[in-house]
């Protein structure tokens, strides 16, 4: 039996979403995309997701606290960081909550996908960019 | 990166460590690997960084090309893989790299006399060599990097006075663990960025034999040479030459100061404090 790897997206910037998802999608992945962090936050807090990629600096909410809430509900759950305001401090702070991995934008789609491979694979899934994956 | 205070009895920390890691040692071998890259003398790469300044010494800008050198290499090192450096200045150096941990070992002043006085000189002598020597530390600091080499800028300070060789072992070991210290796709950009900066100034740096600063930042390739107005269309094809050659730059920027006419924005001066 396949089961998609779900993806939850938050991200203030609705474009950003919009390509994470368009991204994700076609490499078969089930994706979520909230461009409002408390919505993300609700959703998180009933739904497990595999992989949460949230943004770090967003109004209200930041991406520390969504993987912070993550890490204290869904402890298997597996948590990329994207900021535009990428500092060192920043990232060691991320990593050392628990982060999967830290990106600073701009990125490229193959950067996004090398990391989702990986994350996917310690996950236990085998993801193609065709979209075909296996457990 | 591990940066021993002079007269501190801690000769096998850095090894220790490494060993423990399972990574591989850079130390004095990378004056001999920066020296072949870049066909200088690798005896003169070595002065750069541990003979202070005089009035017949080596000059700042001379000081800072041959630098540029060993940067260069280290940022290389390290971009192919994890390792252990022990060297000077470790907390001015590969700045920004979130997963490089900086650690200074150093011990109380009494020890390091005392460090000093087993080399066969009396405790007078032995506490004016160790003064000499931190000293002349700042001053290559300043002259290389433009700041003071300090505590506070680096991860961990661990001090021989509170600590044995092995317990320091052990503390570096635990902290270099943490998952703040682990590799990010943004701290391995942040390396590979400062590698290609720094490849490109000693490149510049031993064949115009300028005066140079260098940084990328998404694919842009920022310079500033100081060096005379008349030069600046060589220096500016030069860069854009070199930036052929390295990968993952899209574009150029070339400022050259005449540095007859305008003072450096970061002051670089052999007797600052």
């Amino acid at each position: 039996m396949t089961r998609s790897l779900t993806v939850l997206v938050v991200d203030d910037e609705e474009l950003v979403g919009k390509r994470l998802t368009h991204v994700l999608s076609r490499m078969g992945c089930q994706v979520e995309a909230f461009d409002e962090p408390r919505t993300a936050l609700s959703r998180i807090q009933e739904k497990e997701f595999h992989l949460v990629i949230t943004d770090v600096i967003m109004g209200e909410v930041d991406g520390i606290q969504v993987l912070e809430k993550v890490r204290a509900r869904w402890p298997q759950s597996k948590v990329i960081m994207i900021t535009a305001y990428a500092m060192m401090s920043m990232a060691r702070k991320a990593m050392d909550l628990g982060a999967y991995d830290f990106i600073a934008k701009p990125f490229v789609p193959e950067e996004i996908r090398t990391v989702v491979t990986r994350a996917a694979r310690d996950l236990g899934f085998d993801l193609t960019e065709t979209g075909q994956q296996s457990e | 990166m591990i940066s021993t205070r002079s007269f501190t009895p801690a000769q096998g920390i850095a090894s220790g460590v490494a060993e423990r890691l399972g990574l591989s040692l850079i130390n004095d071998s990378l004056y001999q690997a920066a020296a072949e890259r870049f066909g200088v003398p690798d005896r003169q790469l070595r002065r750069a960084f541990e003979k202070g300044p005089s009035l017949v010494g080596m000059q700042s800008a001379r000081r800072r090309r041959l630098a540029s050198c060993v940067e260069a290499e280290l940022s290389s090192r390290f971009a192919r893989g994890a390792a252990v450096y022990e060297g000077p200045f470790a907390a001015l150096r590969l700045r920004g790299v979130a997963h490089i941990l900086k650690v200074r070992v150093t011990a109380g002043l009494a020890e390091r006399i005392g460090a000093a006085q087993r080399q066969g000189v009396a405790r007078n002598a032995a506490a004016r060599r160790v003064r000499s020597s931190d000293g002349a530390a700042r001053q290559i600091a300043w002259a290389i990097f433009g700041r003071e080499d300090m505590d506070s800028d680096y991860d961990l300070v661990v001090n021989l006075a509170d600590a044995s060789e092995a317990e320091a072992i052990d503390s570096i070991v635990e902290t270099a663990m943490c998952p703040a210290y682990r590799s990010t796709s943004f701290s391995r950009r942040c390396l590979h960025d400062l590698e290609l900066a720094n490849t490109a100034a000693a490149r510049l740096a031993c064949e115009l034999g300028v005066d140079v600063e260098a940084e990328l930042h998404e694919g842009v390739l920022r310079v500033r040479a100081e060096a005379s107005e008349r030069r600046r269309e060589h220096i500016q094809k030069k860069v854009e030459s070199i930036a052929t050659e390295l990968t993952d730059i899209r574009r150029v920027e070339v400022r050259v100061v005449d540095c007859w006419l305008r003072p450096l924005p970061n002051t670089r001066r052999e007797d600052a404090p």
